[in-house]
């Protein structure tokens, strides 16, 4: 039944993949990036919880509350760099034809 | 497009090995025995915060100098006319309701970060949800008083750093005393960890919101 929460994290974050190269646009690209980091936490804490045992193991837990922190200052830092490049460029698309 | 499609296929792939590696992984057998078996050392109640403060504190530790730099990353870019509010077009009104809310809001995310710092030795709770509901309070206060800015100043940049001072000046510690680098004393461990979660909730509370707002650092200006 666990399985479940793998393979969504799986499907999301190939989602999230596609979605950070695909997209021109740099916000587009920190959203994909965000929800490929979910991803990885969600298959983190689907790995927590193992089959016969209780209590699901913590270590996993402790590291995604590490990890969302870290993809917050990430995020924040992108979008801190993206407000730069929009005052110099006045456009936070990447194509070039515009 | 041919890029596109290719990206796609890639995607996929991407999506099947991790399934593949990650769907039986879960049949393994996890830490859970060994953390059981060394919690009563470690100076918590709780698993989750005996691995963050204690067993794996150099994550943590790592963690906390990551948002740091974070924050410092965001203040050291160049901004034209520094004034650290959200536009004035999202601004709401100020209606009865947000005057009266705002202040009880406030005191109530205090006391409920106060009450997670102090939950976490024993059940979920801990620094990482005190300092989001304190950051969260913060966000609160500026978007709803038009008065209201990021604090600047030596007090304001020690919140930021007092989480990371507090684990570094430990970490200094205990390997001065000879215990080894982050290596908790046998008795005094609760002490020791209740008083670097404080400090980390400061941080914690404090940088996020500094992120925050840093993001939106014009005055008027709106959206483009």
């Amino acid at each position: 039944m666990e399985a479940v929460y793998a393979l969504v994290g799986a499907i999301l974050f190939g989602a999230g993949l596609y979605g950070m190269f695909a997209h021109r646009h740099l916000v587009r690209k920190v959203i994909a990036a965000n929800i490929a980091t979910s991803a990885v936490f969600l298959i983190l804490i689907a790995t927590a919880h193992s089959g016969e045992e209780t209590v699901a193991d913590p270590v996993p837990q402790a590291l995604v509350l590490t990890g969302i922190v870290i993809a917050v200052s990430v995020t924040a830092f992108a979008l801190v760099l993206i407000r730069h490049f929009v005052d110099l460029t006045g456009t936070a698309d990447l194509d070039e034809e515009r | 497009m041919l890029i596109k499609a290719l990206l796609a296929v890639g995607a996929a792939g991407t999506f099947a090995l991790l399934a593949w590696v990650a769907v039986p992984l879960q049949r393994d057998v996890g830490l859970q025995a060994l953390v059981a078996d060394q919690l009563a050392h470690s100076g918590a109640d709780h698993e989750i915060t005996a691995v963050l403060l204690n067993f794996r504190s150099f994550d943590t530790l790592l963690e906390v100098g990551v948002l740091l730099l974070a924050v410092l990353a965001t203040r050291a870019l160049p901004t034209s006319g520094v004034d650290h509010v959200l536009p004035t077009a999202t601004r709401p009104a100020n209606t009865l309701l947000v005057e009266w809310m705002l202040p009880r809001m406030l005191v109530m995310a205090v006391v409920v970060a106060g009450y997670l710092v102090w939950a976490g030795a024993i059940r979920t709770g801990g620094a990482f949800q005190a300092g989001t509901v304190l950051a969260a309070a913060g966000v609160l206060l500026l978007i709803g008083r038009a008065s209201a800015r990021l604090p600047t100043g030596a007090a304001w940049r020690l919140a930021l750093a007092v989480g990371l001072l507090a684990f570094v000046g430990f970490a200094i510690g205990s390997g001065l005393i000879g215990s080894g680098l982050l290596t908790y004393p046998t008795s005094g461990a609760e002490l020791l960890i209740l008083a670097i979660e404080l400090g980390m909730t400061v941080s914690i509370g404090a940088c996020f919101l500094q992120l925050v707002g840093g993001v939106h650092d014009r005055d008027g200006e709106g959206g483009r």
